[in-house]
Formats: C-alpha cells, structure tokens, sequence
C-alpha cells in the first residue's frame, strides 16, 4: 500500500506532464521520461548555444530546457567530487531576519537560510511530488491510517536524535500554526508515535493532504526541529534555529548577517537529488547570509564578488549586470507569481459579481505586466487560475470571455446594470513599490474608462497593509502571490472563502466545494477534473483580477555552480559550489 | 560654572519626556505595524490579528503608553518584536561601527571643514574662496544617499580600492578596519564640513572687521598672528555651535551612511526597526538618539561658557 499513493501521484505527474506539452505546442520536449517504480532523478537539461545575452532556463514539468548564451559561463565540466568542497558562498538577503523561528512567520528572510539548516519529513521533487526526506518509508493502511518510519541515525545539530516524538511534536506544532495544517488537522483522528522511530497518523475520513502538509511549501514552513525549538510555542518564536540539514548556524548578528557553515553530523536521504528532495550535499565550507538592504549595494556588491547570489534583479540594472564580467543573470520561468489587483469583495461596487466582471474583461493585463516589468521576457500572460507552468496552470477553461479581452462596451453595460455607474472606487498605489504601484496606473485607467469616479491614493507599502484591514478604506490594491500558493487552490487564501484581504465571498459556495473535494481527491486525473470545474468558477466569480506570471530574475557569480531556485523556494546552497580555477 | 551645568541638565529633563511622548505619538501615528510585517505577505486578516493579540499590539495605546513609560522609567530598555533581543545588546553589538564612522566623520569634517573655512575667509573674493564657497554649497546640496552611491560606484566598483559593503572591526583587521570605514567617513565627512566651511568663514570674516583686528595689523602684527593668535579664537564661538550641529548630523547621517555601505550599525538598526514597525526599538534608540543630542547641547553650552565668560553671568 506504501507505493500506492506514490504511483498515482507519479502517474499523476506524467498526465500533468502530457496536457502541458499538448497545451505548450511551442515548447521544444528534448527529453522523455520513462516512470519507473522508484523516484529518480528526472530533470534532464539540454544546452543549445545561441547568440543571446542571458541565460533563460525554462521548466516544464520533466523537462529542463536551458538556452546557454555565448557570453555567459556555461555549466562547468563534471568536477571530481574531493575538488568541490571548500570555500565560502555569500547570499545576499534585501532585508533583515524577522525571526530565527520559521514557525513565526511566513516571511522570506527567515526561511532562506532555514532551506539549508532544517528539513522536512518529506519534500517535494522537481514535479511537486512528495518525496521521503526524513521519513524513510510510510504505508497506507484501510485507507485511513498512514503509518510512517523515520530514517535512522539522523541527529539534529544540537546532538539530539530525532525521533518519532519530536517529528510528530514539530509537525503539530506547524499544523497548529499554517492555515493549510488547520485544514489537514480537520481530516485527522489523531497523530501518535508508535516507536523510536515510527509514528502513525489516523485520518477521520480518507485524505492524501497529510503528505502534502508533511512537505508543504509556502506560508509556514513544516520543518522538523528539536524539543530546544518546539517547546518554545510559535508564537512566541525560539531564538535558534536548528535543525538537521546540510549546514547549521554558526552565528547569528542580528541585523548584519548569519553565518551556517557545514554539519558533519549531516546524514543525506539515499535518494538522488531533485529540487527540495533526495540527497544534499554541502560544498561549501561557510555560507553567510548577508542583509544587504540597499539594491544599488546589493549589485555593487555583486560585481566587486562580495556577493555571489541575489536573488532579485530589478528590470534598470538588467542589461547592466547581463554585460558584467563574472556575473551571470536569469530570468527563472519556473519560479513566477501571479501579478493582479485585489478587490474588495464585501464592501463597495465590488461587491457585486457583475461589476468584478467588468473590471476583468475591461482590463489591458498586458499593459500592467509591461508598467511593472517592462519588456515582455520578464512576464508571461496566463488564463489559468493557477500560476502557468505549473501542474494545474495550463488550460485557459472559462477564460476565453474575461481574461485581457478588453471588452470596454460590455464592461460598460455591466457597470450600468449593476446601478453603480459614476461610483467612487478607492485605488491604492505604494509608491515605494513600482511593480505594485505601476499596474496602479493602470487599474485608474480602466475603472475611469468604464464609469467609475477614482479616488487615487498614493501611499506607501506598509500604510497599505494596514489600510486594506479596513475594507471601506480601499477597493483595488495591487500585489502578487507566488511558489505554492500559485499552484494548489488548497493553498490560495485567496480563493478561499473569507481568507485573504479581498475577503472572496464564493456566493454560489461552488468554490468551496471544489476546495472539499480536492481535499478528499486521490487520484490526479479526479484532482485535475476538479480544479478545471474551479477554475471556470474563478473567472465566474474573478475573486481577484489575474494578469498574468512574472518571472523572478536572478544574478550570481558565474563560478558558483549549480545553485538553483523553483517554486517561489530560495536558492539552495546544498548541492551548489564554487568552480576552481 | 557648577550651578550653571546643573541648571542645563535639570532644563534637559523636561526636553527629554517630551521628546519620549512624541516619539511615542509619531511611531504610533504611523500606519502599519509589526503585526503585518511578522505575518508575511501570505498571511490573512486571521493570520494577523492573531499575531497583534500575541505581541500586545491589540491594547488600547493608553495602555501601552503607560506600559512603555513603566519600563522606560525602570531602565527596561525593552525587547526587540522581531529578534526578542533586548535594545541594550542590539545596540551594543552595533556601536563599534556606528562610534568608528562618527569619529572619522567628525575627523575629517572639521580637517576639511574648518582650514577650507579659514582659507577662504582669509583669501575672501580671490578663486581659492570661490571654489571653498562651491565645494560648501554642493556638500549641503547635494543628497548625502546620491553622493554615497557614486563614491561606491567610483571608489568600490570601477577601481576596487575599497570593499562595496560591510565593517570590519579594528581588533579583527586594523587594515581591513581603515578599507571598511573609508568611503563612509569620506561621504559624512564632506557633507559634515559643508556647514563648517561656511560657518567659519562667515564668523571670521565678521571678526575680521572689528576694531581689534584693524589695531593688530596697524601695530605690525604678521597674518599669521593676526589669524591665528587674534582672530580664530574670537571666532571660535559660533564654529563651536555648528560643531554641536555636526555631531547631531553625524548621528542622523549615519542611518543613510550605514544602509548605503551596509554598515551593520545603529544607524541600520534605526532604519530597520521603521521599516518593521519594530515599535519598541524604534521608541528606544530615539531616545537614546535624543539624549545624546541633549548631551552633545549641553556640553557645547558648557563650551560656550568656557569659552565666553559672559554667558555664565
């Protein structure tokens, strides 16, 4: 029974691969992966010279596709594996760590360095399949009680053995914490450890979301830590971070940067490495996370090699950085967010369907992408409620009447139904934030062209954040939502009922159902079914006006090797190290 | 002298719970707080309120006040929201930085500053003053963050002679220490001096015409002598005041200094905790800031009286 869930999800995965290489017709398939019973390695990459500046990398599904520029520093030859250790990497981070405790927050600061230090009982491969990490080997029992064994011998960097206790004590105590783990909890009897080393987890009703939560990605993390860690409520947040990854702390200056340097004690997963999954090995001697606010700092540092990854390359210093000796830049595909405006579904002329529809089909998306990211290989546009490239972002279903039509007179004519023509809509603009502030612009330009009055406000991000906990405060603000949380609607507060700002009412509750049923789903082809019928509710309802993918950009020292990033996850610095010259 | 300084430091106490209370206000005012910050950008109106419920931020601001005023009063500097570090240590691991930047700021401030000041007060309406008066005027024109960027641009990234970021502390590398600190006290120390130029040159050309000066040259005294036994010592009053100035500069300059060169000081410490609303350092290192603004005033008072008897009467 322990394959079971596997196979499906790995047959899953195939038909996910196979709709997208139908819907992706322009997509050159250079590799065909052939699914045998055991995870195995299964990004493959081609390397096609081209007279181009950048290099692009473009995932899709099974399929690496990397065009390697003749300027940039191709991937270097197979190194012996004794001549890749050593040495030290430095990441640079845009703001300071919020937190030594990923069980805090959901901010990124925390969680970089936590990708290197702490682990997951299971972690997702290139496919967003959950793959063992911690765990060894699980079962499935009566269709209601998983039954899981840990790998033995694995110690977390305070000497302390991991047991079946403190995985089941760590896991609640995410569960507890992450709106995804509330939701799992609602399906669970009861979690107990059975022995050293295994524990059970008995569900009140069939459901495959415990593995998804053991190796959930986004919002809060489900890292496995010490009795020192999860004795401290989340809350209240530890002041360590432990673990039992690759790299442990070594020093932490509060405001300047924190330092992980290798783990001996590491024991790697015997399977081979694919994304967040399998084995992980630290090169690097040292690898110091360094809070560089200033982004003219950041790529001044960069190129002096102070630096050697950022991981976000503002659009102005682009083609600036793509010239630079020793350094190369990416626009990573396969790590976008979804780019739109926010829309207050319970107060003011949002709040009737009629009206969120207008405003969609009136909307140039195009246009806001380009004010944001300017030149059209920084975005993507995308009629799937789900981010594109992903498992379930690929149909366009539902969108064909709405999504970047345009349509002026019909939005107009809604408008006029809906009695609110020459209403004052609220627009918020952080201008502290042009990728928010600029499509801003946009959304005035749109709402005045189908009848609205537009009240403009100008303010800054946080001034934002606070307002839109005032529904009468505002009705369009503008931001994003990336990695897991474009993927899987059973992770988009948005789309959930009550959950985010836009405060998504799902009138017809179909959307709410949807969620329920994929929550109990068990096989891909009933999981992909469903999300294609919440989908053409998405574009029914439009929670949210989508606009499309923006890709995140990424500079690095061309001799830092194999360092990568998918899914809204940071860069690993496993796996990844220095080339010797 | 004695009653006079006790009289400024009890004339201080009412400045500084002021200044407590407008801080408060201000850092209270401001929309966004911590709350949202800590939650994330995924997190949810749930998400949130429980967070503000968790570190207190839900009380009423009356409350809070009295609860901020109770630990300030004991000397309970408070807890960072984020790091749970008390603002004694966080500033402590910081100071070294901060003190090394505002020393060699100052330094250079006054070296550049004051000669460039007397020289052009000296050699008034000639080219030497004319280049003093534009160097002055760029120096307080020119925004502190925009000539950062292009000592970093020039000195770090086109001809590498200096490190683009971070600090390196004297005890670990005394050369490593001199590279780190450079292009910082370079920017504070020309913007630094801008005010002294033409704070010193104004002053001593006023001495220059009074009566006792004419009386000096008339009775065959040298310029020099002129200049530096008569004339800077009069003048010294007002360069005093701005010096006063100068050190409240350095200490507010920092903040931009140390995010452009990623200094890891107090400086970065302010600008941070605004940025994250981190409430209670904010309101601490505000008043530390303030305090040390009142100190440096009443020293520079102190000064004044030693130095022009007629402000003790």
């Amino acid at each position: 029974m322990g394959l079971r869930w596997h196979k499906i999800a790995l047959t899953g995965g195939l038909v996910a691969a196979a709709v997208l290489a139908a819907a992706c017709g322009g997509e050159k398939i250079v590799e065909r992966t052939v699914i045998v019973e055991k995870p195995v390695e299964v990004v493959k990459e081609k390397v096609v010279e081209k007279p181009v500046e950048v290099v692009k990398e473009k995932v899709v599904e099974k399929t690496v596709v990397v065009v390697q520029t003749a300027t940039a520093v191709p991937t270097a030859a197979p190194a012996p594996e004794s001549a890749k250790f050593g040495g030290k990497l430095n990441v640079a981070l845009s703001a300071g760590i919020s937190t030594l405790d990923v069980g805090r927050t959901t901010g990124t600061t925390a969680s970089t360095p936590s990708y290197a230090v702490q682990e997951f009982l299971l972690a997702y491969d290139q496919n967003l399949i959950a793959q063992p990490l911690l765990v060894d080997t699980w079962s499935l029992q009566d269709g209601k009680k998983w039954s899981f064994k840990l790998r033995d011998g694995i110690k977390f960097h305070d000497g302390t053995p991991l047991t079946a206790e403190h995985a089941v004590k760590s896991w609640l105590r995410w569960a507890d914490r992450d709106n995804f783990g509330n939701t799992i909890l609602g399906f669970v009897d009861k979690v107990t450890p059975t022995g050293d080393l295994t524990f059970d987890v008995t569900m009140l009703e069939p459901s495959a979301l415990v593995l998804e939560g053991m190796a959930r990605i986004g919002g809060y993390y489900p890292v496995i830590i010490p009795p020192k860690m999860y004795n401290i409520p989340a809350a209240t947040g530890a002041d360590v971070m432990l673990g039992t990854g690759p790299y442990k702390v070594k020093q932490y200056l509060p405001g300047d940067r924190l330092t992980v340097d290798r783990y001996d004690g590491y024991k790697p997963s015997p399977l081979p490495a694919s994304f967040m999954s399998g084995k992980k090995v630290a090169y690097f001697d040292e690898v110091n996370y360094v809070i560089v606010p200033d982004q003219n700092s950041r790529i001044a540092a960069l190129k002096t090699g102070q630096i050697d990854i950022l991981d976000s390359v503002p659009g102005d210093f682009y083609k600036d950085l793509s010239k630079t000796a020793g350094v190369t830049v990416q626009i990573i595909t396969n790590n976008s967010n979804r780019q739109g405006a926010w829309i207050d579904n319970i107060d003011g002329v949002f709040k009737d369907k009629r009206v969120r529809q207008a405003f969609a089909m009136a909307y140039p998306v195009e246009d806001a992408l380009r004010a944001a990211f300017g030149d059209s290989q920084f975005w993507t546009l995308c009629p799937s409620m789900m981010l594109c490239g992903t498992k379930w972002g690929n149909f366009p279903d539902g969108s064909q009447s709405v999504y970047n039509t345009k349509n002026i007179a019909k939005a107009k004519e809604l408008v006029k139904a809906a009695g609110v023509e020459g209403a004052t809509v609220i627009v918020l603009s952080p201008e502290d934030l042009p990728v928010y502030a600029n499509p801003a612009l946009i959304s005035r330009k749109v709402l005045e062209s189908i009848g609205f009055k537009v009240d403009f406000k100008a303010t800054d991000w946080a001034t934002q954040t606070n307002w839109r906990e005032k529904p009468e405060l505002w009705d369009v603000f503008h931001t994003s939502g990336g990695g897991a949380w474009g993927a899987n609607p059973l992770l988009n507060s948005s789309l959930t009922k009550n959950k985010y700002w836009n405060k998504y009412q799902d009138e017809s509750g179909r959307m709410t159902a949807g969620m329920d049923k994929l929550a109990r789903a068990t096989s891909a082809e009933q999981q992909l079914a469903i999300v294609k019928e919440m989908q053409l509710v998405f574009w029914e309802d439009i929670p949210y006006v989508s606009f499309g993918d923006s890709f995140n950009t990424a500079a690095y020292r061309s001799d830092v090797v194999n360092s990568r990033t998918a899914y809204g996850m940071p860069f690993n610095v496993f796996n990844t190290w220095r080339e010797k010259k | 002298m004695t009653g006079y300084i006790i009289k400024r430091v009890l004339a201080a106490i009412p400045i500084l719970i002021f200044v407590g209370l407008v801080t408060f206000s201000l850092v209270h005012i401001a929309p966004g707080d911590a709350a949202n910050i800590m939650a994330g950008d995924y997190a949810g109106p749930d998400d949130v309120k429980k967070i503000r419920a968790e570190l207190g931020l839900d009380k009423p601001i009356g409350q809070q006040f009295l609860e901020w005023v109770k630990r300030t009063a004991t000397g309970d500097l408070c807890h960072s929201i984020f790091s749970g570090q008390s603002v004694g240590k966080l500033v402590r691991q910081r100071i070294n930085p901060t003190l090394s930047l505002t020393i060699g700021g100052g330094i250079l401030a006054v070296l550049i500053g004051i000669p460039l000041g007397v020289v052009a007060a000296w050699k008034s309406n000639t080219i030497v003053d004319r280049v003093a008066q534009v160097f002055a005027a760029l120096g307080l024109a020119v925004p502190g963050f925009w000539l950062g960027f292009i000592l970093l641009w020039a000195f770090a990234v086109n001809w590498r002679i200096f490190p683009a970021i971070g600090f390196v502390s004297m005890f670990d590398d005394v050369g490593g220490f001199f590279r780190s600190i450079a292009l910082p006290c370079l920017l504070l120390g020309i913007t630094g001096s801008a005010v002294l130029v033409r704070m010193t040159r104004a002053s001593l050309l006023e001495v220059f015409r009074e009566d006792y000066i004419r009386t000096a040259r008339a009775k065959g005294l040298g310029e020099r002598a002129v200049l530096f036994r008569h004339a800077l010592r009069a003048g010294a009053i007002p360069i005093i005041t701005v010096l006063g100035f100068l050190v409240a500069g350095l200490l507010t300059g920092v903040v931009v200094t140390e995010t452009v060169f990623t200094i890891p000081g107090v400086g970065r410490l302010v600008a941070e905790a605004v940025q994250q609303r981190d409430f209670p350092i904010v309101q601490s290192l505000l008043m530390l800031l303030a305090s040390i603004y009142v100190v440096v005033n009443l020293l520079v008072d102190i000064a004044y009286a030693y130095v022009d008897p007629r402000v003790r009467l």
